[in-house]
């Protein structure tokens, strides 16, 4: 009777043990996946924690209503009231407070994006996305714009104002990340497994130094080289001409009222040059810098457009100058802007937008005038052939027969945990970084590398208080160049292509890779300001910028830059303009997405003719016959319903392919950059001109008959693509734009956003729709300064929140939201948040 | 009745954990309450789902507090799975981290009692 407990205690036991062994796997498991990040997912203990994990960001979305603490550092109190659109309103007693406060206000809507940004110029975007951003950071960091930026930040003396203000907008973003509610870590970092760095002052420079990446890098040589490679050296100059064919310039010419077109004939395209190609294969290889041309559509035309216009009291309605602001970029969530209204009796009472980051208002307004600005495109930045003493470990390079030392910077780049990932070597000479290119090693001067200081000046510039002062202090202002344009209560309204532009020896030009061993090639000093182009309360009453070539050059020949976006946009916002002599803000707001393009006006009739001469003698073919047909019917409007403009663009990329055909690439270099749509337009009024011919045909073609085979194909596509012509050809299906999120998060991002805009309009688009206008705004300079504005995203960077994406229903629509622009706190009467930061006991 | 008393009180008690302290104090309160209970046959059961239960209100009162719908939503676009599968999963986890941690800890517990 004893023997079944032993039995029985076997089994137990064993049955135990087996427990224990599952049950301790089971939890070893879940303890491990809960701790340790499997490749790209995060630890799932923090992860899914939803009092602390990516959950307990719903509890973020909205700002509390009313919030108040302590914060180091501060003299006095500062309000914070954030209005129905979620704009915080910032009452300071002073300048530091205001900085701080500001610095605060920013972390707590966009702190991922402050960090980003800052790491993507820093290269260190490993360390917080691991190992697939390893190139980024690389070529962060041979372009140099931190290093740059932190030579800029040494040289602001300590007892500087701008040097304390700029560490107390810091201060401020350190101060929220410390008192941060683990609820309040963004989206961002629980996907990435992260923790927030702590934020330098320097910072605000290596984001002034983005800037001047995404407005003044310009890489001419490298384009000029690859498309002499294939079509030869004079072809290549006249493709991608130092002056636009089509002259609208920023600064007026008096008594002109039409574009001036450049009739000469094209040179014909060469044979392929091979030792340019040699050049042109070695530099494909050594460099994968953004350039415009990832952001040509096969038309040529380059979808990024800014606009800004202005127009003189006594064409508005009003009697009051009105300005309208338009900056076109690279459209992300969370935007690239932030609206704030910043105060300091007496000192400053400035509404805007900013870049997170940065302290300043580039664009916006206060109580005496506005500004906004569109970007030059001038070539400040060159390449230089540099001798050196050793092709694979240089030490020296020679100047005018002697040898100089090489400055080695080292790179170290880091992985998540700290690992190093690469190690690379930068050697500079006294121009700048170099690139080493098969075995050629070029240095590039850029002005973003120089050490300025547009923090401080934009800042001033802030504060102005007349168009006469702000231009005055702008007198400083280094990079990115930019057309400024200003309009004051005193209805004075002013532009300015303002930015250092480099003094060059020889013909002046600095399109071609120079040669590094004479010091004659070296930059000889910048423009004096009086050169730059520019123009004050001019005659025809109104000012207008789209990025075009600023000055025309039968007034100003010397070097400025090449390839000039075409002036389509000029045109169009010229005429506009002209054509009214009441301007209202409401019709300033129309413009900025006015649906009209002047550049069909060189595309279609042509095109239509052709296919009537081609129908008449029995050459055309149905497709083209009905694709004519249907385009007839168009009204040359970019509207959403229209459902011809998807015709036309169609019919414009197949122009283009088949145009360019010289400039398709060979197996050793890519192919050509296509050259801008101003070019197409002038080539346009030469039927009969060599670069219409199709050399993969053994006919030779003419302008016409590659007319009608454009239309044909773009009929046939169009057909093949969305069925017969119909509601599935309206353009707001068509034309849309993709917002991705800024680190391309998927699910983040919006996509098939309407947009009323096509080829040449004010609004242009191209390709994925992946740019447009980044901000929008009109300021009526009355008094009572008067602003309305909008931009594609909302103020909050946390994607839950409906203040990341509030305003892209408006955007789309083309509408803007009135300003609250509040002379005191007590004015906001129901805001949607307060804070109220005090200083610390 | 007594069951779901110790249901209801480890649960609160699973979620004031995590609420002021972490995820890791679900399996930590787990095992303490496994090793207390390790004559109960329903021990490690009544673990999971009190994890289950303590991570899907806390669910809710982030629920409550703001735009869930909208996260779900990011979900479904970000991990290609519906919004409410990781709710679920969220869950499950807990509910994986309070029974294994319940179950190791009524093993050791009763491997050390006399048979």
């Amino acid at each position: 009777m004893s023997a079944p407990a032993p039995i029985a205690a076997v089994v137990t036991r064993a049955s135990q043990a087996a427990s224990f062994v599952l049950s301790a796997a089971a939890l070893a498991a879940a303890l491990y996946v809960g701790a340790v990040p499997l490749g790209r997912v995060p630890p799932l203990g923090a992860f899914l924690d939803p009092a602390h994990g990516i959950w307990s960001v719903v509890r973020a979305a909205e700002l509390p209503r009313a919030a108040s603490l302590r914060m180091a550092g501060l003299k006095d109190s500062v309000s914070v009231r954030y209005d129905d659109r979620g704009v915080p309103h910032i009452f300071a007693q002073n300048e530091e407070d205001l900085m701080r406060a500001f610095g605060f206000v920013v972390a707590r809507d966009r702190l991922f994006q402050l960090e980003l940004q800052t790491r993507a110029v820093a290269g260190t975007l490993s360390e917080l996305l691991g190992p697939q951003a390893l190139p980024l950071d690389r070529e962060a960091r041979a372009q140099g714009l931190a290093w740059g930026a932190e030579r800029k930040w040494a040289a602001i003396p300590d007892t500087s104002s701008n040097r304390r203000l700029v560490t107390a907008y810091a201060d401020g973003v350190n101060a929220y990340i410390a008192q941060m509610d683990p609820a309040e870590l963004p989206f961002e970092y629980h996907l990435f497994n992260a923790r927030p760095m702590r934020w330098k002052p320097q910072y605000t420079y290596y984001l002034l130094a983005r800037m001047s990446l995404t407005l003044a890098w310009n890489d001419e040589e490298l384009r000029h080289a690859r498309v002499a490679a294939l079509v030869g050296e004079r072809a290549a100059d006249a493709l991608f001409p130092v002056n636009a064919p089509i002259q609208e310039p920023i600064q007026p010419v008096i008594g002109r009222h039409a574009p001036r077109i450049d009739d000469a004939p094209l040179p014909p395209p060469a044979p392929r040059d091979s030792a340019h190609v040699e050049i042109a294969a070695a530099l494909d290889r050594a460099m994968a810098s953004p350039t415009l041309d990832a952001l040509r559509g096969t038309g040529g035309e380059v979808a990024v457009g800014s606009n800004n216009w202005a127009v003189s009291p006594r064409r508005t309605a009003g009697a009051r100058a009105l300005l309208s602001g338009d900056p076109h970029l690279q459209l992300t969530l969370p935007s690239i802007w932030y609206e704030v209204h910043l105060q300091v009796p007496g000192v400053i009472d400035t509404y805007g937008v900013t870049i997170p980051g940065g302290p300043i208002v580039p664009i916006g307004f206060n109580r005496s005038m506005a500004w906004t600005a569109t970007n030059t495109g001038a070539d400040v930045l060159d390449y230089y052939e540099e001798k050196v003493d050793d092709a694979r470990q240089p030490t020296s390079y020679e100047v005018d027969g002697a040898w100089r030392p090489l400055v080695r910077r080292v790179e170290v780049v880091k992985g998540r945990r700290g690992e190093v990932l690469a190690t690379d070597t930068i050697y500079h000479t006294h121009r700048g970084p170099m690139i080493r290119a098969g075995g050629r090693w070029l240095s590039r001067r850029w002005t973003a590398l120089d050490v300025t200081d547009e923090g401080r000046v934009l800042r001033l510039a802030n504060q102005a208080h007349s168009v006469a002062e702000w231009m005055a202090v702008m007198d400083d202002y280094a990079v990115p160049a930019q057309n400024f344009l200003t309009a004051d209560t005193l209805g004075h309204i002013e532009i300015r292509s303002t930015g250092h532009y480099p003094l060059r020896g020889g013909d002046g030009r600095g399109d071609r890779i120079a040669d590094g061993t004479r010091s004659a090639s070296d930059w000889r000093g910048f423009w004096p300001t009086a050169r730059y182009p520019q123009s004050e309360d001019p005659a025809q009453g109104y000012l207008a910028s789209n990025n075009q070539q600023p000055i025309d050059p039968q007034v100003e020949r010397s070097y400025l830059g090449s390839d000039w976006p075409a002036p389509f946009r000029a045109m169009r916002i010229n005429r506009l303009l002209r054509e009214d002599s009441a301007v209202t803000p409401d019709a300033m707001r129309r413009f900025q997405t006015d649906p009209t393009s002047e550049l069909t006006d060189f595309f279609l009739p042509p095109m239509l003719d052709a296919v009537s001469k081609a129908a008449a003698a029995g050459v055309a073919d149905t497709a083209a016959v009905r694709g004519a047909s249907l385009l007839r019917e168009w009204d040359g409007r970019f509207t959403p319903d229209n459902e011809r403009a998807v015709l036309y663009d169609a019919m414009m990329d197949e122009l283009g392919q088949r145009t360019w055909d010289e400039l398709r690439g060979t197996a050793n270099v890519r192919r050509g950059p296509t050259p801008g749509i101003a070019m197409l337009a002038r080539l346009m009024r030469d039927p009969e001109s060599v670069w219409w011919d199709d050399r993969a045909t053994p006919q030779r073609e003419t302008r016409d008959s590659l007319l009608v085979a454009s239309i044909s194909a773009a009929y046939l596509r169009v057909v093949k693509r969305y069925g017969p012509p119909g509601p599935r050809w309206r353009w707001s299906a068509i034309r849309t734009a993709t917002i991705n999120h800024l680190a391309r998060i998927p699910g983040l991002g919006r996509s098939r956003i309407p947009m009323q805009s096509g080829r040449g309009t004010l609004s242009p688009s191209d390709g994925d729709g992946t740019h447009g206008a980044s901000w929008r705004f009109v300021v009526e300079l009355s008094p009572d300064v008067h602003g309305w504005g909008t931009y594609p995203g909302g103020q909050s960077g946390n994607p839950v929140s409906d203040r990341y994406d509030d305003r892209l229903a408006s955007w789309s629509a083309g509408k803007l939201d009135s300003l609250r622009f509040p002379r005191r706190a007590a004015d906001i009467a129901a805001p949607r948040a307060t804070l109220t930061l005090r200083p610390e006991r | 009745m007594k069951w779901l008393m110790q249901l209801v009180a480890l649960a609160l008690l699973l979620a004031c954990g995590t609420w002021f302290g972490g995820w890791w104090l679900v399996p930590v309160t787990a095992a303490l309450y496994g090793a207390w209970a390790f004559r109960q046959r329903s021990a490690v059961l009544t673990a999971g789902f009190a994890g289950a239960l303590a991570w899907g209100a806390l669910l809710l009162v982030d629920a409550a507090q703001g735009p869930m719908g909208r996260l779900l939503d990011i979900f479904h676009g970000l991990f290609r799975v519906s919004g409410g599968m990781i709710a679920f999963m969220t869950m499950a986890y807990a509910a994986l981290l309070g029974a294994s941690a319940a179950a190791l800890a009524r093993t050791l517990r009763r491997l050390a009692a006399p048979v």
